[in-house]
């Protein structure tokens, strides 16, 4: 779980990324702080979210 | 989702509500099923009494059943488990509602730590061929 979270943290720094894929991240960065009991992490990320983010796509079926 | 999980680890069930009822009107609204069939999920685990947490439980049963999804309520985690206890004992899919006990026990289970997406869906048909331990 941590390799994930330093790959999203990577992932958050590459370049430009659009606005909704940087939200993505965001928000599975939140999900795994959530999984690791990180709350203070969690609400910061999720804080950061804007909403406009929508579903993942996974979630629109 | 994810701010709804956090308002249900830190108890506050109002919020996670609130939030939870935005969720389900959007995913209704666009027809997102299966996002509709994760936040009634979350919702059975915001309500204030069990027995509305199972009037929302098996509502979502209900729904699923037919597609035997399993990981949306895997992801629930063991606070579903007495609910669905509770559900199979009402005769609500006693089976599936098995099939979804021993995926969060094995989700639990100290090998476990993260599981990855099936590759054919999220289904019981394929889950138990495809379900691979990322840990």
């Amino acid at each position: 779980m941590e390799a994930i979270f330093g790959e999203l943290r990577r992932l958050e720094k590459v370049g430009e990324l659009p606005e909704l894929a940087r939200q993505r991240i965001l928000d599975c960065q939140a999900e795994l702080a959530l999984r690791r009991g990180d709350l203070e992490t969690a609400r910061s990320l999720i804080d950061q979210a804007t909403s406009r983010l929508d579903a993942h796509p996974f979630y629109r079926s | 989702m994810s701010a709804a999980r956090l308002a249900l680890v830190q108890g506050q069930k109002g919020e996670a509500s609130r939030i939870l009822a935005e969720c389900l009107r959007q995913a209704e609204q666009n027809g997102w099923g299966y996002g509709a069939l994760a936040v009634r999920v979350l919702q059975a685990l915001a309500a204030d009494t069990q027995e509305a947490a199972l009037v929302v439980l098996t509502n979502a049963l209900l729904r699923s059943q037919p597609d035997g999804f399993l990981r949306v309520y895997a992801d629930g985690g063991r606070d579903l488990i007495p609910l669905l206890q509770e559900a199979a004992r009402s005769g609500i899919h006693p089976l599936y509602v098995g099939e979804i006990l021993a995926a969060i026990g094995d989700q639990e289970s100290p090998k476990g730590v993260c599981w990855e997406k099936p590759r054919l869906g999220w289904s019981k048909r394929s889950a138990r061929a495809s379900w691979k331990c990322c840990a």
